[in-house]
């Protein structure tokens, strides 16, 4: 037992630590894309018959970068709420509410892997 | 908790101090038909969070967020400086930091994210138009009153 042993052991916790907050947090933002989240006060995607919800994506493209995408072409529709869509439930302006709360996501995310503390 | 609909009108205000906007205004739950060949500009007003951040409850605070969404309407097919000049003279109203007084609460424009204008796309419900969207969130800070 050293002090560069108990560096490198710390080093390794918070690298540990650091790679679940930006999974769990990345996860977290997509569910706030799609199913809305009380996090970021998105509604989330509303659904008629299923493309929309089903159509997002998270891929994790490295160990630090995510991507979360839809290919669907009225996505943008519904994000920016255009005048004329209808809404059978959920709402409009999920992406741009959840990046917002990028924030909060990430103090929540980061406080349950502290068992809340 | 912050007056929403108080807060929604002193953006509204703010926005209306900007020079040169669409008269025509398709406000929050207002039904609203745009004229042919006429800009007008749209707005969504959303409310979206509020955490208890102090220990006590009664006579605590509380921090809000919510975001005003705009989309300016400009014509078709006739470039882009008409409609992005515009959008930039409101992202200027609302530069991050402002403070607008809501009653004796107050709002504040976020820096992180913040206000954006969008991509200048086709409005595919109003042939003839082209949508450009305005992000704007805000955060307040307010006493939180428990009701008898």
């Amino acid at each position: 037992m050293s002090f560069p042993d108990d560096i490198k052991r710390f080093s390794m916790k918070v690298e540990a630590r650091t790679q679940a907050i930006f999974v769990g947090s990345v996860a977290e933002l997509h569910t706030a894309i799609v199913e809305g989240s009380a996090i970021t006060g998105s509604p989330g995607q509303p659904v008629h018959t299923g493309n929309l919800r089903g159509s997002w994506k998270l891929m994790f493209e490295s160990a630090v970068s995510a991507l979360i995408s839809t290919a669907v072409s009225y996505a943008r529709h519904v994000e920016e709420n255009v005048r004329g869509v209808v809404f059978r439930n959920h709402g409009a302006h999920s992406v741009a509410l959840a990046i917002a709360g990028w924030q909060r996501i990430v103090e929540t995310v980061a406080k349950r892997l502290d068992g809340g503390r | 908790m912050i007056d929403h609909a108080a807060a929604l009108t002193a953006l509204r205000t703010r926005l209306l101090t900007v020079t040169d906007i669409p008269v025509d205004r398709a406000w929050e739950n207002v039904k609203f038909r745009p004229r042919p060949g006429i800009a007008f500009l749209e707005e969504d007003d959303v409310p979206a969070t509020q955490e208890l951040i102090t220990v006590a409850a009664q006579g605590g605070m509380t921090q809000e967020t919510g975001s005003y969404f705009l989309r300016w309407n400009g014509i078709a097919n006739t470039g882009h400086s008409a409609i992005r000049n515009g959008v930039g003279r409101i992202l200027l109203a609302f530069a991050p930091g402002t403070v607008l007084a809501v009653g004796s609460d107050w709002l504040c424009i976020r820096g992180n994210p913040a206000p954006k204008g969008g991509q200048i796309l086709p409005n595919p419900k109003h042939p003839g138009f082209a949508a450009c969207p305005i992000d704007i969130h805000w955060w307040a800070l307010t006493t939180n009153t428990i009701a008898p």
